[in-house]
């Protein structure tokens, strides 16, 4: 019985591309232009992306209308460069966002069609920023043949050999790496809550939103913390961290952003012993619990002892389960059993039972196995949308959350979807 | 109407090819459609297209070739996703469409597929965004399909029997505009027999030949395939701006009607309900108009694809508002039609980002006709006080639930509407 509202694709390989990563990397730095040497139609993906995440931030009232954003140009490669070669057409390109634009800087992505013909962009990046003497940086991304995040660290690290020379140390000064939606998010806003226990200040966020006279400050750093760290993005972040220790002997914070309860607290004790503050990790700790319970007090009287399911059709690169589990044992509902959906190959069913099995004794079945136990639900926690005869589904988001704050809210909405009535069923994006 | 080659992308709106061509075959609904290509640009059409045609969820697959397909080529992937189509549905045909860097590597594409001995008709195309944008691969993908899915002998023809061209889901509220010039065709007295890419199965487009004339309804799209037809099977056609605004909608029916050697006695039901709505629509608009003063707007921006943007002006200047100057924006660069007096200015939608910022940020107390794309610049800027409709995708901030045309006499009465309202509505917001 099909379940799944949409269809659950099948993930064998990643699903992502390295030009937005780029885009990413430098999409909110003053003086930056953005080139993409590509077809004209791997622009409009990315400002597809980029208008989604501008209603988004409206949405959440997380705008920042002052906001740089750097101008995104295709070098528009066409069927007859894939015989003769596009350099020349980039490099006519260049000139003219260079003369138009007269940005500070450039970085240039290359596509999959680039990479396939065997277009020399650094050659091109490089005569280019000999002729107009300002800095045209290449990344050698290739599309959809590296990652989102290889792009995003590619990026990043040619801005920090580039741009960053050593700085006198500013004291209590963090430089955060990382987006989770930018300095306005509520994410970082999160973060920034954690940090000011330890009298802590953002004096950056990198290397999306900084200037180049801010990126300067990141070497002025006494700490850099990183935003992500897990999965997929722990790969960039983390490289950069390293990079940036190496060349300028910034500590960094080796713990990934934290989710939930458990986390938050182990960030905050593990905060206060790299700082030899661990007075001040305590008052933070206590703070946070202290703002849980009373957000318990409020939510769970409505979710106590509710029977729930938990749905997961994401491989575990891209779900970790544990701070999906705690947030149910917060809430003080009943877990009656947990679903892998039939997205999932069985590999990764196989690695997402046994790390489950590291949390939770819950049965674990397969989609095809057993779906009496959805119907017997009040309320279900989903990875996936699934059909309307499922009643009450609480969306599980892709990136999770961030610290208490976050927990906080996920608790909210489940409790305001235990509030609805049972006949309109419908889902909630957490 | 000036271009530039290497223009700032964020005020443009356009998809790829491999968007265009699946359109095309998401609007057959027993057509299958399988990306060649990177889950990137399969996730991007796919939710492109599957607002307005969710059973496209169903139908549309992704091989997902690694990085060593590059080198050894694609036919293990496109082996197994065929498998699982064949296990899981039953197309008419099949759509395989490379994207751009598999189109570069030369796998013989048809003949993997006839080595899987698939049991339908199998359209294989390079779709990517090296072929062009979302009009070049509905172009594509419909010409292949025909090429392809020959049709019966045209024969003899069903007399006042039409086929609509160039239509798709892809264009926002298009299901809402088809069903309403259907609704207006039948009121004239002719049966459309087939809307090929939006909505006709494979049985219907096949039997498409009977039609007596082909109506092109939006020419960026169907304007090849008219031609194409019309060499193949002799099927002659007509291209017109699309019917907006009740004048608009009369006159369109009246140039069928006159290619068609049908009488003015076949307009007479839809001139009798275009009568009626407006004296219906009158005194309400008339008491708003006593009340809030008349619907004047000292600019007015229009951003949709070519025949959207060029049809609706005309409506817009001659029926609906009054307004000082009107601008155009052909989101998709596409100039397919003669350009109306009542337009002063045209502007390539891919390439005159400069010449659109200046308008959008002079648009404070104006009128926008677009997407959620223009409006995004006018809150970046804080451009206030504009009355804003959207006509065309992208659409973030507006949902439209039930049949709410803007084509024809019903959408002449539901823009009227909405521009009331809306109209209203900002001077409320004003006063605040």
């Amino acid at each position: 019985m099909v379940i799944s509202k949409k269809n659950v694709v099948t993930m064998k390989r990643s699903y992502s591309c390295s030009m937005p990563g780029v885009w990413s990397a430098v999409a909110h730095n003053q003086g930056a232009v953005v080139i993409y040497h590509s077809p004209q139609a791997c622009g409009h993906v990315t400002h597809t992306m980029d208008l989604g995440n501008h209603y988004r931030s409206l949405a959440r009232r997380e705008m920042n209308f002052q906001q740089y954003t750097a101008p995104l140009i295709t070098s528009g490669l066409k069927e007859e460069h894939s015989i003769f070669g596009g350099t020349e057409q980039l490099r006519h390109c260049i000139d003219y966002v260079v003369e138009r634009y007269k940005p500070e800087y450039i970085v240039i992505a290359s596509s999959c069609v680039a990479g396939v013909i065997g277009d020399d962009v650094k050659a091109v990046a490089a005569a280019a920023q000999e002729m107009w003497h300002i800095p045209i940086l290449s990344v050698e991304s290739h599309g959809f043949l590296n990652e989102y995040y290889t792009g995003y660290y590619q990026a990043g690290l040619i801005l920090i050999e580039r741009f960053m020379q050593k700085q006198e140390l500013q004291k209590n000064t963090v430089t955060l790496l990382g987006d989770l939606g930018g300095p306005q998010g509520i994410d970082v806003q999160e973060i920034k809550q954690l940090l000011k226990f330890f009298d802590l200040h953002v004096h950056c966020q990198f290397t999306g939103y900084a200037s180049l006279e801010e990126i300067q400050k990141v070497s002025a750093s006494s700490l850099c913390v990183l935003l992500g760290g897990r999965a997929q993005s722990h790969v960039g972040t983390d490289s950069l961290a390293a990079d940036l220790k190496t060349k300028f002997a910034i500590p960094f914070f080796d713990v990934p952003c934290p989710t939930g309860w458990q986390e938050t607290k182990n960030w905050l004790s593990k905060m206060g012993r790299f700082l030899g503050r661990d007075d001040e990790a305590l008052v933070a700790i206590n703070q946070q619990e202290e703002k849980l319970q009373q957000a318990l007090l409020q939510y769970s009287p409505k979710l106590r002892n509710k029977k729930v399911v938990l749905c997961i059709g994401r491989p575990l690169l891209y779900f970790q389960p544990a701070w999906a589990l705690e947030l149910l044992i917060h809430a003080g509902v009943n877990l009656t059993g947990i679903l892998l959906l039939k997205g999932l190959t069985e590999g990764q069913q196989e690695d997402m039972r046994k790390e489950l099995k590291k949390y939770t004794t819950v049965p674990i079945w397969h989609e095809q196995e057993e779906v009496k136990v959805l119907e017997m639900a009040e309320l279900t926690v989903t990875t996936h949308e699934l059909s309307d005869h499922i009643r009450r589904q609480l969306f599980l988001p892709v990136i999770p959350p961030v610290g208490v704050g976050g927990l906080i809210g996920l608790l909210c909405k489940l409790a305001r979807l235990a509030g609805r009535s049972k006949q309109r069923g419908g889902i909630v994006y957490g | 109407m000036d271009k530039c080659e290497w223009d700032n992308v964020h005020t443009h709106f356009n998809s790829c090819a491999l968007t265009g061509a699946a359109a095309f075959f998401a609007g057959i609904p027993d057509a299958a459609m399988v990306v060649n290509g990177p889950l990137w640009c399969y996730f991007y059409a796919l939710r492109y297209l599957e607002r307005a045609c969710p059973s496209m969820n169903h139908r549309f697959y992704c091989t997902q070739p690694d990085n060593n397909a590059v080198v050894y080529g694609t036919e293990d992937c496109l082996l197994e996703t065929l498998a699982v189509i064949r296990e899981n549905s039953q197309p008419s045909v099949l759509l395989i469409e490379n994207s751009c860097a598999i189109s570069l590597i030369g796998d013989d594409i048809a003949g993997i597929a006839s080595e899987a001995k698939f049991f339908c008709p199998v359209v294989c195309l390079d779709s990517g965004g090296l072929k062009g944008s979302f009009s070049a691969g509905y172009q594509a993908g419909a010409k292949a399909y025909f090429t392809k899915m020959p049709l019966k002998p045209r024969g003899e023809v069903r007399p006042h029997t039409v086929n609509l061209l160039g239509c798709t889901l892809g264009y926002y509220n298009a299901a809402s505009d088809i069903e309403e010039i259907k609704r207006l065709l039948a009121l004239a007295g002719y049966q459309v027999l087939a809307c090929p890419g939006a909505g006709s199965c494979t049985e219907e487009i096949a039997a498409m030949t009977k039609a007596e004339l082909n109506i092109v309804i939006h020419e960026e799209l169907g304007g090849s395939i008219a031609q194409y037809l019309q060499k193949e099977y002799g099927m002659p056609y007509v291209s017109l701006l699309p019917p907006y605004g009740m004048e608009g909608s009369m006159n369109w029916l009246k140039a069928i009607g006159k290619l068609m050697w049908m009488g003015d006695s076949s307009l007479a039901a839809a001139q009798q309900e275009a009568d009626e709505l407006s004296k219906r629509i009158d005194g309400p608009v008339l008491d708003m108009q006593r009340t809030w003063g008349d619907l004047w707007f000292e600019n007015t921006l229009i951003a949709a694809p070519s025949s959207i943007a060029l049809g609706i002006a005309a409506a817009l200047r001659l029926e609906w508002v009054d307004t000082g100057a009107l601008t155009v924006v052909l989101q998709n660069g596409v100039l397919s039609y003669p350009v109306s007096d009542c337009i002063d200015t045209v502007l390539h939608g891919q390439g005159d980002s400069l010449a659109i910022e200046d308008q959008l940020a002079g648009l404070t107390g104006g009128l926008l006709l677009g997407s959620s794309n223009e409006k995004a610049f006018l809150q970046q800027k804080a451009v206030a006080n504009v009355l804003c409709q959207n006509i065309a995708l992208p659409v973030y901030d507006e949902v439209i639930l039930s049949a709410r045309p803007f084509m024809g006499i019903r959408g002449a009465c539901h823009m009227t509407e909405t521009l009331w309202n809306q109209y209203i509505n900002l001077c409320q917001w004003e006063n605040k």
